[in-house]
């Protein structure tokens, strides 16, 4: 049989192979499924054990292959909850997994190795932070070296570490340079979008519901900005409109859905020259595997090429033609003066003044008719409607507990305490009662500054809050919440929830705050990975055309043409600089400069190459290729040669200058000789 | 004169072992290097007849001790038994004191008896019950093995192999030898013989011949391409390296040279350094041959 078998104990490879899978399903983590994990640590532990104990009593093959028909079961049993993406990664860890298990050729070695290759790819698919791309990194150095110690087991360790290190830092400026200047060519298939990985905002809201809202600190988005950032009160940041309500639950209504649609097939054009004071600022989008991007009020593509992956709404939010699944770079830029018309066609009137026909929440019908009574103008009907907040004994908080009879009412009356989705749900709903349309707008407030002109907004910054129309012309943002929690909207989130700090967990974000150490270490590593997405992940062919650009001045073809020669020249300069070899040392013997210079000469004139043969085979090597007189001249300088070099007291005086001067006759006689030869019978064709 | 005298040896030889010249002249380089040589092929392919012929040729006590698996080290080594006559413990020695020993199928034998060989090839001397017994001088064993994919086998270790200074192996005689071979089977030419003193001699002046520096750097170069290129699962040792010299020495010498040429080394260099090389665990028939890719990226004339 074909393939080498491997040995168990001791064989260091295997060893490293294992733990390098090992790190690679920690990495994984977020796709994989617990027991995929458990199999793959089990397997490398088994490994371990083997390694130590080197007990030849491996598990047997049909152990192994009842694992693989159950595992196959599991895999199908959970395929529904889980995306097409995630189950083919989790199938080929689960496959990883047995193989390590049953390792005993060279061939599986290999197999493995190029499956956790591709495995460290799928890996950047999930995560792109700079501390991953680290931790993939040194995979890939753990699995170069369990593959030069399967090949090279006696050489010590430290040399194969040496050896990869050097190979990494000489790919190193070539990669750099292929990465700054090789044309990034669009992805040739999409990615299936995963079920488990949509996070952020949902496209429903149901206050009633929510008994208790629970913080995550991941982050959603980066912007930064090109000039000032906006001052705080003006950071909403609008992701979806919800317009549609039941009674119980307010969702993005069908109409704007298919309007969405719609959209994506009509041509999109940038507007003219913009008016009045638009600000250029950049979105750098965590993947999230949904459609809305987070804006400021009033937002729009900024160019061409985040134009042809926006999709302004009608209802001012925007959205993004393919899901996010990895972080994205988007150039807007927004104007906080512009006004929000609504449609001329009536349909934002329509749409904003639907209410369920249910006998939901009567005692807010009932006051929505006692203000309306009241006060005729629109404008004092909503600011009595804020008024009231302030004025009632209405409090924030994250658990307010859950009311699912009438939920406006027993907010408005009952409660009084809630967040944000409690306050915007109610004040929508009495506004729609007195005939003013008013909609919910969700997305996220705040945002913590990371440099000087940078925001990060993480998930616990969402918010909801309420655009009305009172002259039934334009849309006005009112936000309920500012009512009750002034210091909510001024200082963020993280302030107004100092009193609840006991539910946050111990090493969050949020308490992070209170340690001068922590909080300066999560700072710099947010810089440092906002650099990362900024430069590295953010450097798309949009980037790379001004990059040029700037290069060049002015692009035309024969200037990018002799660019991207010289760039091939560069690249070649490098590679040759590695490899070429090093020129020979200077002769330290004497001898054997004239037997080369010797040899170097034959070999030209016939051919024939002396390629690691001793004198003597060389010399009957050439014996068909030189003339009678030539080849005994030859012979003799062999035979004095080996006479120096092997013969006791061979290295006399006499014989160095025997040895020069048949040198010298024999260079000459070639020198004449030049036409007598028979060239190689190879190159005789 | 001994250009004649090896002639006539190899062919003598030849008439036993037909169409095997190469093998011969290395089985013969072996005993006038005082090394122990190591056959692997399968069974009936002449490893004994070349056994035979060697002690008949020069004369030399020879036994064949057949291993197997309950083979005993003192079945092997002797005993010490008491004589009711004398009233007294005497030695018996074993088949091991003998000038050639065939130690036959040496890897069907358990771990514990091959060691107990391997150690007496070492030392020449076997110590029983606390006493020292010298084995005879010239002292040559010739192992047969196996192919390790044969069922019935306890593979040699790495630490033992090497103490065989060659291993060669036989193969199938091509078409002309077989049929000569078949045809005057029997008729063996007996005429040519040397005494036990002639082996002796030459083995001394074995170690006289010249070996210089060109010549050693060669060695020096071949053993540290096999420790710091990768590829190789294990390196040549320093007792490899000193068994390739030695080697080269007798190689030359039954080529009635008073000194090593590079050609020597290479001569030699695949019967004594492949079963080094090689790991236990590898198949032996695969076609990537350590020894000769060492042998083909190592000039042999820098100096």
């Amino acid at each position: 049989m074909k393939g080498t078998g491997l040995p168990v104990k001791g064989h260091r490879a295997t060893l490293i192979l294992s733990i390098a899978m090992l790190v690679l399903t920690v990495v994984l983590n977020q796709p994989l499924m617990g027991w995929v994990m458990l199999m793959m640590t089990c397997a490398a532990v088994i490994r371990f054990y083997l390694f130590r104990a080197g007990q030849t009593q491996k598990l047997s093959q049909r152990l192994v292959n009842l694992l693989a028909v159950l595992a196959c079961i599991a895999l199908a049993w959970f395929s529904g909850q889980q995306g097409l993406l995630e189950i083919m990664v989790n199938l080929l860890v689960t496959g990883c997994a047995l193989k390590l298990l049953v390792l005993r050729r060279t061939k599986d070695f290999l197999q493995l190795t190029a499956c956790a290759f591709f495995l460290t790819g799928c890996a950047l698919i999930f995560e792109q932070a700079l501390s991953t791309a680290i931790v993939l990194s040194i995979i890939v150095l753990l699995l170069l070296l369990g593959l030069q110690q399967l090949y090279a087991p006696q050489l010590a360790f430290k040399k194969h570490l040496s050896a990869n290190v050097k190979l990494g830092l000489q790919a190193l400026p070539i990669a750099s340079l292929l990465f700054l200047i090789m044309p990034q060519l669009p992805p040739l298939w999409g990615m299936p979008a995963g079920k488990s990985t949509q996070t952020g905002l949902s496209e429903s809201m149901t206050p009633g519901d929510i008994a208790a809202l629970t913080q995550s600190t991941d982050r959603v988005f980066t912007a930064t900005f090109s000039q000032a950032l906006p001052p705080p009160q003006q950071r909403y940041w609008r992701a979806m409109v919800l317009e549609s309500f039941n009674g119980n639950t307010w969702t993005v209504s069908e109409y704007r859905k298919q309007q969405q649609l719609l959209s994506q097939f009509t041509t999109r054009t940038l507007e003219a020259e913009p008016q009045g004071n638009w600000a250029e600022y950049q979105l750098i989008i965590e993947p999230n595997a949904s459609k809305w991007l987070y804006a400021l009020d009033v937002s729009r593509p900024a160019d061409r090429a985040s134009l042809t992956k926006v999709i302004s709404n009608q209802d001012y939010s925007l959205s993004t033609v393919q899901p996010v699944m990895s972080k994205q770079l988007f150039d807007m830029q927004y104007n906080a003066d512009a006004k929000k018309p609504l449609a001329a066609n009536g349909i934002d009137t329509q749409l904003n003044l639907q209410l369920p026909v249910s006998g939901k929440n009567p005692r807010a019908k009932d006051w929505a008719q006692q203000l309306r009574h009241r006060y005729s103008d629109n404008n004092a009907l909503v600011d009595a409607i804020m008024r009231y907040f302030a004025d009632q004994n209405f409090s924030y908080t994250l658990t307010p507990g859950a009311m699912p009879e009438h939920p406006v009412d027993t907010f408005l009356f009952e409660r009084q305490a809630g967040f944000c989705a409690h306050y915007a749900s109610a004040m929508t709903y009495v506004l729609r009662e007195t005939g003013i349309p008013a909609r919910i707008v969700s997305g996220y407030q705040g945002g913590e500054a990371i440099t000087q002109n940078a925001l990060s907004v993480y998930q616990y910054d969402a918010h909801a809050w309420v655009e009305a129309a009172p002259d039934g012309k334009t849309w006005e943002r009112f936000d309920p919440t500012a009512m009750v929690a002034m210091s909510r909207l001024q200082y963020g989130f993280q302030q107004s929830m100092a009193d609840q700090h006991a539910d946050m967990p111990l090493f969050s974000r949020a308490r992070a705050r209170d340690s001068a150490l922590l909080g300066g270490l999560f700072a710099m590593i947010d810089t440092v990975n906002y650099q990362w997405s900024r430069w590295v992940l953010g450097f798309d062919n949009e980037r790379q055309q001004d990059m040029l650009t700037d290069i060049l001045g002015e692009k035309t073809t024969t200037k990018l043409a002799l660019f991207g020669l010289a760039v091939m020249l560069f690249i070649t300069g490098l590679l040759a600089l590695y490899f070429i070899p090093k020129p020979a040392a200077r002769y330290t013997d004497e001898i054997q400069r004239l037997y080369d210079s010797l040899s170097a000469r034959l070999h030209k004139l016939t051919g024939v190459e002396r390629a690691n043969l001793s004198a003597r085979q060389y010399l009957h090597l050439l014996a068909p290729h030189l003339d009678a007189q030539t080849f005994s001249l030859f012979e003799q300088f062999t035979q004095q040669y080996e006479k120096i070099r092997y013969v006791p007291s061979g290295q006399q005086r006499n014989h160095y200058a025997r040895l020069r001067s048949q040198h010298r006759i024999l260079m000459k006689q070639l020198k004449k000789g030049m036409g007598g030869f028979r060239p190689s019978p190879l190159t005789e064709e | 004169m001994i250009r004649s005298d090896f002639d006539a040896l190899i062919g003598a030889l030849g008439k036993h072992i037909l169409g095997k010249p190469q093998q011969i002249k290395l089985a013969l380089t072996c005993m006038l290097a005082q090394g122990h040589l190591l056959i692997e092929d399968l069974p009936g392919m002449g490893k004994t007849t070349l056994s035979h012929a060697l002690a008949r040729l020069f004369n030399l006590d020879y036994s064949r001790i057949q291993f197997t698996s309950d083979l005993l080290p003192s079945d092997m080594l002797g005993a010490t038994i008491f004589n009711a006559q004398t009233q007294d413990f005497v030695f018996r020695p074993g088949p091991v004191f003998n000038q050639l020993i065939l130690a036959d199928e040496i890897n069907r034998a358990s771990p514990k008896t091959q060691s107990a060989l391997l150690e007496s090839m070492e030392e020449q001397q076997v110590s029983i019950d606390g006493t020292t017994y010298p084995l005879p001088t010239p002292f040559f064993v010739i192992g047969t093995q196996n192919p390790t994919f044969q069922s019935g086998t306890y593979p040699l270790p790495e630490s033992q192999l090497d103490r065989f200074l060659m291993k060669i192996s036989l193969g199938y005689p091509d078409w002309e030898a077989e049929k000569a071979m078949l045809s005057d089977a029997g008729i063996k030419d007996d005429t040519v013989s040397y005494s036990v003193e002639q082996l002796c001699d030459w083995q001394q002046r074995v170690k006289k011949v010249h070996a210089s520096d060109a010549v050693i750097n060669y060695i020096l170069r071949l053993v540290t391409m096999s420790r710091t290129t990768p590829g190789f699962p294990h390196a040549l040792s320093p007792r490899a390296s000193k068994a390739l010299l030695q080697a080269a020495r007798a190689w030359a010498f039954i080529h009635n040279r008073d000194h090593v040429l590079p050609d020597d080394i290479q001569a030699v260099f695949v019967a004594v350094s492949e079963h080094r090389l090689r790991a236990s665990y590898q198949d032996t028939d695969e076609d990537t041959s350590f020894s000769q890719r060492l042998l083909e990226s190592v000039d042999p004339l820098a100096a």
